[in-house]
């Protein structure tokens, strides 16, 4: 699995090959849209510092599932895949040496962070910790806070970190600014690759009355005749008609992408759950894994997650459903949507049952027009 | 280079170690004469006046090749395998190399062949090793390879003839009946293959439709792919253009070759099945192009035929990428395909193929003891061809006793930590096997320790 | 002219000589003439006199200047066109008559369902050729239609029969063909014909021409007669004439691509897409690359046939426009991005589009990069414009235009220099055929040219890059 989504973009272009030609020493924020191998930069970037003078180094993920996934790719990079950790992880380990952990058992996520962060800052400003690393990698790290991005300035000699203020689905300060800042240089990646034509209308249409907005269409320079994108609405399906539509589209896209993965993406876990019950029943059950899950299995082909814990990660074929219940993600619902529409490659298809969001409907108008492309299908087939 | 004509009897005085009697016959020439009849030719690439030397090259009368090789073997003072030492070639096969303008080859088949030799290490081996575990070592065992040698060597069409059945025989020598039995599907299969990229190899156009699609795909001629194209599409319930098929998404594609499939498993006639194997297995490389990502699926169809071509068509049509997979493997083969052998050097393998049958008269114990490389049979199948072959005297019994019959399995093609270890402990055994046996006693005494903690 | 009128008229003409020509025996009879073989010497002939009392009927100066007409074209000799041997007022008779060549065969009509299909393009060319030799001789023959042709037994040869109301172009004064003789042909009217409302010019009529090829072409392909199922009553014939696009399919993509074109109800649109030209190439061989695009459109056609078939035809409203602008701008992105893909030749790129609804036009830029590895060292945009010129019913006709240009910044799209025309025609057309791509691999050759002479963009100068027409 890992060959494919790893080989499909990092024919590196001039504008990616260029970080290599910067001085190691410096401090790079290197910002771009989805898909135009920012993490894979970061990746490059990394093994080039571990093979020169850099050795002890991280990289910093968000949350675990996307440290699997990276590390699926990983593999092919001389750093150990040990050198991937989570910014929980990496915080925890320095307290812990200083006698100072957190147990996270009976806090929330959040509290827990911002505990670990206050600890952290309280060893820092007595100056009993200082630089432990040469360099710290940050993925994703517009969804730090600027507290957080600071502590991690102070850890290291060399900060490398990729953002993308559009795919930034946490409630938190804004740290690009504190970025700017803790970085020399910021290196802007412009062109994308990761997704189709036809998914990117549908993400240019969610933000298509941001008027700071550049749509995904214009940089996109993904290999349309290699592999034809499509999107497909759903819509009227209950859950469970969802699922049966699903099973038939999966086995045929298992058929067509036999070495990619495929996602399935929900708001919300309660769907996913029942989905994982139906479609193991379908008898995919060798073939799914709960990605935010303990039992997660990242040689299988097939995750299911939410929203939130897809980002960073990409799918050949995906499927959104139940986004009946995309409502209640709350503010930073649209910023949800776009991340999780841009996680697919090639297929996406999003179902839903009576109503979703206004601007999502609209999106998904603005990207089906009423001449949809013709499919061979239509024109040579029985149906 | 240094020549001497010399007879039968003269011969032998050299293998016996003397040069005396033929000593002002050798001539140092830039050229090889076949323009005589009886008489044997010993060739030599160091002056052997200046210190005693075997001739690297004997070219005898056609008919007589066995009975100088029988002949100069029946000697205890002669080196065995001699062959090891000196070729011995008819001197048809000696015009062939020596005497004919050597054909301007379209090397770009050789890719091809680099990527059957993968296919075919997948075929063996009870398509337990997948695409993604094949080594060097393991494509080279292969008859694919064998094949490729033997164009790049532009050996006699006698010779192609010659090929499947010596390879099998070594093959059936080395290996379990039932082994054998899929190896002769396997092969027969291949040669099909193989046959049609000779010919392209030497730009002629093939008749039927399947090989004027390979024919087309290497010119680059678009037209002529489709025009072939259409010529197997005949049993497809849903038959259209390459460039129809190019527009549609994925999906859509692999649709089409699903019901090819089970078109392919249904078919009434020997027609019928072939024509369908030739669409499957080019509609297959439509769908990922540029990768073998349907390999797996195509295996568990059980037809070794549907892979053969799948990588055939695959690989003319995208070399490059092709070759790239799994580490860049094809690659490394096709280095190996094209490494000119000079051809008046020594030879390189443990032997000839007719050494082999002559030394295998009184069974293959003996051989252990001149192989160059450990569990590595290398066997000159003809000349300038030659090929390794798993030699495992011993463990031949526990062969037997494995189910050997084509049977495939589906692998799982990521690579996840089991299968790393997976891959990881195929490794082991096969380095396993190449170390020595321990002694019984040895063993079992580990076995014994190891008991109680199991 | 009824049977008995008919009779009493050859009765009184069998046996006597019409203008030196003797009247041998009776063929047919027409709706105002009858026609009989007859003979000059070694020559033979067919005559055709006009009844009397129906030339009286309707002026005989008319009849006669037609005659006349008719006449000019005696010695002026094409294959594909009936000889005219003789004709005028027989000074002994009086009769209005002209001898023309008599030619055995069967009216394409009746042979409709007997003609091979690759015999088609060969009968169309010839057609046209003999459509066109009047034309140069600035006369229309108006009534082409099937009845109006003869074919060869072999059905190698078509020969357009019946210059009754041949008509010199631009020539307003002429009373006109009296209605019913034109009732006849409605169904192979233009509908601007239909409508009268052709243009009294050189181009007018040659619309109307097409047209009526295109009609013919249609009854070849389809074996049967255009809008047959909409014959019956004349009011339904008269609305489909007018606003019912006709289905049509066929092994041949060129014939049916052509036919569509000379069928479309807009002149001014008529005569944009189809030329003197397409006829004849109907039997030049293809390229293979063309045959192979003509395989895919008609594949495509298939569909749109379908598509077309349930659309309601749309007004030039607003609403529909920016549909169909959106609808065009999605296809050719997709296109352009699955071309580039293709082509693997160009740097990384931006695209932009922009519609323009009230000029019913859409521009979509590509900026390329500039990419020092593959030996490009400036900007360059490529500008394709879609016009939509006719709705046509819901298949509608685009003008292709291109432009491109290169510089050392960001080509701002106002500095572009002027558009080249590429090709008009429908969408699939436009994007199937490699007219794109001919445009992009000509303005990057031209690229590569510039350089190779020399001629690098200073500072804020761009340089115009040559794009390719794109051939018919």
């Amino acid at each position: 699995m890992s060959d494919t989504w790893w080989k499909d973009e990092d024919d590196l272009v001039a504008e990616q090959a260029k970080v290599l030609d910067l001085d190691e020493e410096k401090s790079l924020l290197i910002m771009g849209p989805p898909g135009s191998g920012k993490t894979n930069l970061l990746l490059l970037r990394a093994n080039q510092l571990y093979l020169g003078d850099y050795p002890n180094l991280h990289i910093v993920v968000f949350g675990s599932l996307l440290k699997h996934f990276i590390q699926l790719g990983g593999n092919q990079y001389d750093f150990p895949t040990e050198k991937i950790v989570t910014h929980a992880q990496l915080f925890n380990d320095i307290l812990r040496s200083e006698g100072m952990g957190v147990d996270s058992e009976n806090l929330q996520i959040n509290e827990a962070r911002v505990e670990r962060a206050n600890r952290l800052q309280e060893l820092v400003d007595s100056g009993r910790v200082g630089k432990q690393f040469e360099a710290l990698l940050l993925d994703e790290a517009q969804d730090y806070t600027p507290q957080e991005i600071r502590l991690m300035k102070c850890l290291t000699d060399v900060l490398i970190a990729t953002a993308d203020s559009r795919q930034k689905i946490y409630n938190v300060d804004d740290c690009i600014e504190v970025l700017r800042n803790c970085t020399d240089e910021i290196y802007p990646l412009t062109f994308h690759f990761r997704n189709g034509l036809a998914i990117c209308r549908v993400a240019d249409g969610i933000f298509k009355n941001a008027p700071d907005y550049t749509p995904l269409r214009t940089h996109s320079n993904y290999r349309e005749a290699d592999y034809p994108s499509t999107f497909m609405p759903k819509r009227g399906l209950s859950l469970e008609e969802q699922i049966s539509a699903m099973v038939t589209q999966i086995n045929d896209q298992r058929f067509a992408y036999p070495n990619d993965l495929i996602g399935i993406l929900c708001p919300r876990n309660e769907e996913l759950d029942i989905i994982f019950s139906a479609l193991t029943r379908a008898g995919l059950g060798y073939s799914i894994t709960r990605a935010n899950s303990k039992d997660f299995d990242p040689s299988r082909p097939i995750w299911l997650s939410t929203l939130t814990a897809a980002k960073g990660l990409e799918f050949r074929a995906l499927h959104i459903a139940g986004l009946d219940y995309l409502y209640r993600m709350g503010g930073v619902q649209k910023r949800l949507i776009y991340t999780g529409i841009t996680r697919a490659k090639t297929a996406l298809t999003m179902y839903w049952h009576n109503s979703i969001p206004g601007y999502l409907e609209s999106a998904i108008q603005s990207a089906s027009p009423s001449k949809a492309p013709v499919t061979k299908k239509k024109i040579f087939g029985k149906d | 280079m240094w020549i001497a004509q010399v007879n039968k009897r003269e011969c032998f005085e050299v293998y016996l170690g003397s040069m005396k009697m033929i000593e002002k016959r050798v001539n140092a020439l830039t050229q090889i004469k076949l323009n005589y009849e009886n008489d044997i030719l010993l060739i030599w690439d160091i002056d052997p006046r200046e210190g005693f030397s075997f001739p690297v090259l004997v070219v005898a009368g056609d008919d007589d090749v066995k009975s100088v090789l029988s002949s100069l073997k029946a000697s205890p003072q002669v080196p065995a395998p001699l062959t090891a030492i000196s070729r011995v070639i008819g001197r048809k096969e000696a015009k062939q190399h020596f005497d004919t303008e050597s054909l301007l080859l379209n090397k770009s088949i050789f890719s091809v062949i680099a990527l059957l030799s993968l296919v075919e290490g997948s075929l063996h081996s009870d398509g337990k090793v997948g695409l993604q575990q094949q080594s060097p070592l393991l494509c080279k065992r292969t008859f694919s390879y064998a094949w490729g040698r033997a164009i790049g060597a532009q050996v006699s069409a006698d010779s192609f003839q010659e090929l499947p059945t010596r390879w099998l025989d070594v093959y059936s020598m080395l290996n379990s009946p039932a082994a054998l039995d899929s190896a002769q599907r396997t092969v027969s299969h291949l040669t099909n293959g193989l046959t049609l990229l000779t010919q392209l190899a030497f730009d002629k156009k093939p008749s039927q439709p399947s090989g004027q699609l390979a024919f087309s795909i290497l010119k680059g001629d678009k037209e002529g792919q489709e025009r072939a194209w259409e010529g197997l599409t005949a049993y497809l319930s849903r038959p259209m253009s390459i460039e129809a098929i190019q527009s549609m998404t994925r999906e859509d594609r692999g649709l089409l070759l699903q019901e090819a499939l089970r078109a392919l498993t249904a078919a009434k006639s020997r027609t019928e099945h072939d024509t369908l194997v030739f669409a499957c297995a080019f509609l297959a490389t439509r769908l990922a192009p540029g990768r073998l990502d349907h390999f797996e699926m195509l295996k568990s169809i059980g037809l070794p035929e549907l892979l053969v071509w799948y990588g055939l068509y695959a690989a003319l049509q995208h070399p490059k990428e092709i070759l790239s997979l799994h580490s860049g493997l094809g690659f490394r083969m096709l280095r190996d395909l094209l490494r000119d052998e000079d051809k008046l050097a020594a030879p390189i393998s443990d032997m000839s193929y007719l050494e082999l049958k002559m030394i295998a008269r009184s069974g293959l114990e003996g051989i252990a003891g001149v192989i160059g490389h450990a569990s590595e049979l290398q066997i000159e199948l003809i000349p300038y061809v030659s090929t390794s072959f798993t030699f495992q005297l011993r463990s031949r019994s526990r062969y037997d006793e494995r189910q050997q019959s084509f049977e495939m399995e589906s692998t799982n093609t990521s690579i996840s930590p089991r299968e790393r270890a997976k891959r990881l402990a195929l490794e082991l055994s096969l380095l396993a096997k190449d170390l020595p046996d321990y002694p019984d006693e040895y063993s079992s005494r580990r076995n014994k320790a190891t008991k109680p903690r199991m | 002219m009824d049977s008995a009128q008919a009779e009493i008229l050859v009765a009184s003409l069998l046996g006597k000589e019409v203008g030196g020509w003797r009247i041998n025996s009776f063929l047919g009879k027409g709706k105002s003439a009858v026609v009989l073989a007859c003979s000059r010497e070694a020559e033979v002939g067919a005559i055709k006199v006009f009844h009397p009392e129906l030339v009286e009927r309707y002026g005989r100066a008319t009849q006669l200047e037609r005659i006349l007409r008719e006449k000019s074209l005696v010695g002026a000799s094409h294959p594909n066109l009936v000889n005219i041997l003789d004709g005028g007022e027989c000074p002994e008779t009086k009769v209005l008559y002209i001898v023309m060549e008599c030619i055995p065969y069967p009216n394409m009509h009746d042979a409709l369902l007997s003609i091979p299909s690759e015999m088609i393009p060969v009968l169309i060319a010839q057609l046209a050729s003999a459509a066109r030799f009047l034309e140069d001789r600035n006369l229309v023959h108006r009534d082409i239609k099937p009845e109006n042709i003869a074919v060869s037994s072999d059905f190698s040869r078509a020969i357009l029969l019946d210059l009754g109301v041949l008509r010199p172009i631009g020539l307003s004064n002429l009373t006109d063909v009296d209605q019913r003789s034109f009732i006849g042909t409605l169904r192979y009217g233009a509908p601007e014909f239909l409508q009268r409302q052709e243009e009294d010019s050189v181009e007018g009529w040659r619309a109307v021409t097409f047209y009526q090829i295109g009609a013919v072409l249609h009854d070849l392909i389809m074996k049967r007669v255009l809008f047959e199922r909409d014959s019956e009553p004349f009011s339904c014939l008269v609305r489909a004439v007018i606003e019912k696009v006709p289905e049509i399919f066929g092994d041949n993509a060129r014939c049916v691509t052509l036919a569509n074109h000379c069928l479309i109800k807009n002149p001014a649109t008529r005569l944009e897409l189809v030329s003197w030209d397409r006829f004849q190439n109907l039997v030049i061989d293809d390229s293979p690359s063309i045959t192979l695009a003509r395989d895919r459109i008609r594949q495509r056609q298939k569909y749109f046939q379908v598509a077309a078939a349930q659309e309601k035809p749309v007004g030039q409203n607003p609403r529909s426009v920016r549909k169909t602008l959106d609808d065009v701008c999605n296809r050719i992105e997709s296109r352009l991005a699955a071309l580039m893909n293709d082509l693997q030749a160009f740097p990384l790129r931006s695209t932009q589009s922009i519609k323009n609804v009230e000029q019913c036009a859409s521009e979509t830029y590509i900026h390329f990069e500039k990419d020092e590895l593959k030996g490009i060292p400036f900007k360059i945009t490529v500008s394709i414009r879609f016009t939509l010129i006719d709705e046509n019913l819901g298949r509608p006709i685009f003008r292709a235009e291109a432009a491109a240009a290169c510089a050392n910044e960001y080509i701002q799209i106002e500095m572009l220099p002027a558009y080249t025309p590429i090709h008009t025609g429908e969408i699939e057309l436009l994007l199937d055929n490699s007219y794109l791509e001919e445009v992009f691999v000509s303005c990057l050759e031209d690229a590569y040219m510039q350089i190779e002479q020399g001629k690098w963009p200073n500072e804020g100068n761009i340089i115009a890059l040559m794009v390719k027409r794109g051939a018919v």
